[in-house]
């Protein structure tokens, strides 16, 4: 049954795609063939991992050879069980919310070609989910590269623009060096084992000595951590998610980076689960996570393109999400593998929760430019009096991400904190560890404080106050279908925030598989809250009882002032409102910039342009910015390295036949006698 | 953990009670400065006239503004349900922990900062600007101190944390205990707005921290606004009373312990409500990038505090 609905689901979108594709230039039947074709196939996926996760069964499903040669025979095959069955859940809701808000917004851009993205968009979703269910190492690697190609495309969209072209590069050249060292772990665990299948790799850690297995570890981190945009590796993060079109970065910042985290996870608590002597793999994530945390929300406080803000906020979920995958490695590392669960929880609940609202967040981002035409945070301004109804999601949206009750963003937020709790508490955890964590749950503090003040920033910049634009004068609610698509994941945001217990029900199977840690049932109360060894919260109740009470004042104020209103200008010291009074963005953030100055060592210049007289100038400039100083000390000295070293070994190409024939000669003696050597070698552990 | 009667009478006496700890604080100072200062009951007074008085609204206003004080307010007193006051349970702890009182005060913050934005005035973006600054320099170091007693006791659960502490070996006198009070005690100068963080009697630009994002309110939001920020006052030092100088409190439901607990908490309140008042007039305002240091403080005592827990456990 869940292999048919996957199955279909699967060649839904290959036919969708490719009859999009061939369609021509029929631009309202190409989009709603492309959209309607995707919506209807994440049902049929996302119900199949729904059932997979209620029953914890996994299936596969073998489709044609890749390779066969006598010795060695590659399969395409997938597998869905109860680990990768959340993400393809998460992939389809993302997917279905999406195809509904796409044609809309398509259609506003005219220059955007309707047929070849609807295609691209199949074809998308369609590599996500096979990097997901992918049953071996083959079938992985190419439905990664599939998934990393077509989101070039698909960022490419508007590949008139220069920033464009140049972020597509970047982020080109970023997500295949990844790949390289994804493909290098993958290299090491066959080697191991004797077969690409992921069934046969489980708990290969318990069969590899330390150095082979944290060698594959690391290696696997990097290069799902380049997909993930964890910093150090986050560079083209910034730069492709807000060129590309606001749906796709929603798909992209919501859902691809999730898949790397479903890498890390099956890496971690599958193929390399039974490693001991392993803590510091699970102490070196938390140190990643936390400073990927801290150090992306701060960027984000200080950019002024919407789309930019939230891209660095992604990175900052990134890393409270590998936060929790340090601390379920950590306990496990202490034998604690039933403890992990909490942890595990906290991935699964936070990923889940971050595809919902940053996907409200970018799709609202994507309304703000339909509606004003602008994305720049400066020329924003009122917008909640002419757009309110998707103010009012794009408000539910950063409410939720700044991990505040009764949403979403704080259960996961809870949860992540119970586990770190959970670690200092064990008994058997190293002194130094407990210490990390500790110090981490300072980190997580303050980056939730700072994601508050970020989206107070963002949001009361853009929708409050006055218009400092006359971008904002004509704004007018997008269409329908679009704050339908706004809507479904606000209304999932708050209902995973207010009964968080129905959702970890989901992932028990998949928690299970990974630590062996009995049902979530314990982590739930009877009203869906959620419960650890140390504390509950059940956020309904909590929101009946705010709801109740904050009723007293408004009555007693109805009751006492009879209601009288009296509206008036704002004052302004006696003077006209006008927009220019108002706080800016980078007013805003100024404090925050000044307290952080070490970490962020901002720039500053100041310009004065002298009238008649010295005292009285005509006009002063001021030009500030914030160095990318991961590119300045890390890329560029790599990247004038690589250069420099490319130059060098240019000399061999001397324009010379002779010497051409001489180094094929070379080459041919050189190959024979590796693989003379490498013959005995390999012969001796396994091909004779 | 979930008692009709105390839900009910700890609501009547934060609502009750606040105004009065406010005035005690105000003529606290009045007299250290030399002055008689308002009478005690002044505060119930100023809010029963705002409450009277009608509401000025800006013409730039969105619904935002209206629905702030009291979502507030509705926070505020939902986190001073989670925390116990004169009986050893919360009223609501199985609505949640510390974790979910410090979410609560921070979702109200938000709000308050947003409406700050809403009317286009250059005040209210002051103070809301500064006081998410203040804010992110504060929760780190309020969720350590608050971790540290939770790593102590076993529990994130306010009134089993309290609970614990009374029934600890050396009753509460221990060396991590008082790192996390210095700590906690520096968080509730900043966390209830006075001096040396910001000064609540002032309504200048200098000064403007949590007033600034007060300004475009009037009649019954303003005084929602003014009782709930004495409420949340109210509920801090509770949480100093009652995590690190449990002693009294009612731990049994018999009339002679419940008065007794209502008396002993009214008097530590009263106590550190003085304490504050002392701090405030001893010291004066500190620039406000001088802030980080002191906070900064802040957050090191709560990592020595939890450090010296490491010690003491033999970890």
């Amino acid at each position: 049954m869940e292999i048919t609905l996957l199955g279909v689901g699967l060649g839904l979108y290959l036919i969708v795609a490719l009859l999009t594709a061939v369609s021509g230039a029929q631009a309202r039947f190409a989009q709603l063939l492309a959209y309607s074709g995707a919506a209807v196939a994440s049902l049929l996926v996302g119900g199949a991992a729904i059932l997979i996760c209620l029953s914890g069964q996994a299936v596969s499903l073998s489709l044609w050879q890749l390779i066969s040669i006598p010795s060695f025979s590659v399969q395409f095959g997938l597998r869905l069980d109860p680990l990768a069955a959340p993400f393809v859940l998460l992939i389809a809701v993302g997917v279905f919310v999406v195809s509904l808000y796409a044609p809309a917004y398509i259609a506003h851009y005219p220059n955007y070609p309707p047929a070849r993205l609807g295609a691209a968009y199949n074809l998308f979703a369609l590599s996500m989910v096979l990097v997901v269910t992918a049953g071996n190492a083959f079938t992985f690697i190419l439905a990664w590269e599939a998934m990393s190609l077509v989101s070039y495309l698909l960022v490419m969209t508007d590949h008139q623009d220069k920033e464009v072209r140049q972020a597509g590069f970047i982020y080109l050249v970023m997500t295949h060096s990844g790949t390289v060292f994804i493909i290098g772990s993958f290299m090491i665990m066959y080697v191991a084992s004797g077969s690409f299948e992921f069934a046969a790799w489980h708990g290969l850690g318990g069969h590899l000595d330390v150095l082979t297995s944290s060698l594959a570890f690391l290696a696997a981190l990097f290069g799902f951590s380049v997909k993930a945009g964890l910093i150090p590796l986050h560079i083209w993060l910034p730069r492709a998610h807000p060129v590309a079109p606001s749906h796709i970065s929603a798909l992209m910042s919501g859902v691809m980076l999730k898949t790397a985290i479903y890498g890390l996870l099956r890496l971690s608590f599958d193929f390399l689960s039974g490693a001991a002597g392993v803590g510091w793999w699970g102490a070196l994530l938390l140190g990643l996570g936390v400073a990927s945390a801290i150090l992306g929300v701060l960027y984000a406080l200080m950019e002024r393109d919407l789309k930019s803000v939230l891209a660095y906020s992604s990175v900052e979920n990134i890393g409270i999400i590998y936060i929790g995958i340090g601390a379920a490695l950590l306990l496990t590392s202490t034998g604690q593998t039933a403890l992990a669960g909490i942890a595990l929880a906290a991935v699964l609940f936070h990923s889940f929760s971050h595809a919902l609202f940053k996907s409200l967040l970018f799709l609202g981002a994507g309304a703000v430019g339909y509606a004003s035409g602008t994305r720049d945070i400066e020329m924003l301004g009122g917008l909640l009096r002419r757009i309110p109804l998707t103010g009012a999601l794009f408000l539910l949206g950063s409410v939720a991400i700044s991990g505040l009750p009764p949403l979403n963003g704080f259960a996961g937020e809870w949860l992540t904190l119970q586990a770190l709790l959970t670690i200092v508490n064990q008994p058997g955890m190293a002194a130094p560890y407990s210490a990390l964590a500790m110090l981490v749950v300072g980190g997580l503090a303050l980056t939730a404080a700072l994601a508050a003040a970020c989206f107070v920033r963002l949001f009361g910049i853009s929708f409050l106050g006055l218009p400092r634009s006359e971008a904002v004068g004509n704004a007018h609610e997008p269409p329908r279908s679009m704050l339908l698509a706004m809507a479904l994941l606000a209304l999932g945001c708050l209902g995973f925030g207010l009964l968080p217990g129905l959702l970890l029900g989901l992932f028990s199977t998949a928690v299970n598989q990974m630590s062996g840690s009995p049902s979530l049932a314990t982590l739930q109360t009877a009203s869906y809250g959620l419960q650890s060894g140390f504390g509950q919260v059940q956020p309904i109740l909590v929101l009946l009882l705010g709801l109740a009470l904050a009723a007293l004042p408004f009555v007693i104020g109805r009751v006492m002032s009879g209601g009288r209103v009296r509206s008036v200008r704002t004052w302004a010291c006696g003077n006209d409102l006008k927009p220019g009074m108002e706080y800016s963005g980078l007013g805003f953030a100024k404090p925050l910039r000044i307290v952080f100055s070490r970490l962020l060592r901002p720039t500053r210049e100041l310009e004065t342009i002298e009238g008649d007289s010295p005292y009285f100038p005509q006009r002063i400039i001021y030009r500030g910015s914030i160095p990318s100083l991961f590119e300045e000390r890390i890329y560029e000295p790599a990247r004038a390295g690589i250069i420099a070293l490319s130059r060098r070994l240019r000399r061999i190409q001397n324009g010379n036949v002779h010497s051409y024939l001489a180094y094929i000669f070379a080459a041919l003696v050189l190959v024979l006698i590796i693989t003379r050597e490498l013959g005995i070698k390999l012969c001796s552990i396994r091909y004779c | 953990m979930f008692d009709p009667l105390l839900l009910i009478s700890q609501t009547l006496l934060l609502l009750v009670l606040a105004p009065l700890l406010n005035g005690l604080i105000k003529k606290t100072k009045a007299r250290l400065q030399g002055r008689r200062g308002a009478g005690l009951l002044q505060g119930y007074y100023d809010i029963a006239k705002y409450f009277a008085r009608e509401r000025v609204v800006s013409e730039h206003h969105s619904w935002l503004l209206t629905l702030t004080p009291y979502l507030v307010f509705g926070t505020t007193m939902a986190a001073g349900l989670l925390v116990p006051t004169f009986m050893l349970s919360s009223p609501f702890g199985l609505g949640g922990d510390f974790i979910m009182m410090v979410g609560l005060f921070a979702l109200g913050r938000f709000f308050l900062a947003l409406a700050g934005l809403d009317t286009g005035s250059a005040f209210g973006g002051m103070g809301s600007s500064r006081e998410m600054m203040v804010a992110t320099l504060v929760e780190p170091g309020l969720l350590l101190t608050l971790f540290s007693i939770a790593y102590a006791t076993g529990s994130t659960q306010l009134d089993a944390m309290a609970a614990a502490v009374l029934r600890s070996p050396t009753h509460g006198f221990s060396p991590a205990q008082g790192l996390a009070f210095a700590a906690l005690l520096i968080i509730a100068i900043a966390e209830t707005g006075r001096i040396p963080v910001d000064n609540p009697d002032t309504h200048l630009e200098l000064t403007m921290i949590h007033e600034g994002m007060l300004l475009e309110y009037s009649g019954p939001d303003l005084a929602t606004l003014f009782w709930a920020t004495q409420i949340k006052q109210m509920i801090i030092l509770s949480l100093l009373a009652n995590l690190f100088l449990p002693w009294g409190i009612a731990a049994s439901g018999t009339a002679a312990a419940l008065l007794w607990g209502l008396l002993v908490y009214l008097l530590k309140l009263a106590l550190l409500g003085i304490t504050l008042a002392f701090i405030e007039t001893a010291s004066a305002k500190l620039r406000l990038f001088a802030l980080p240091e002191l906070l900064g403080t802040a957050f090191g005592l709560a990592a020595l505090a939890f450090i010296s827990q490491f010690i003491i456990r033999g970890v």
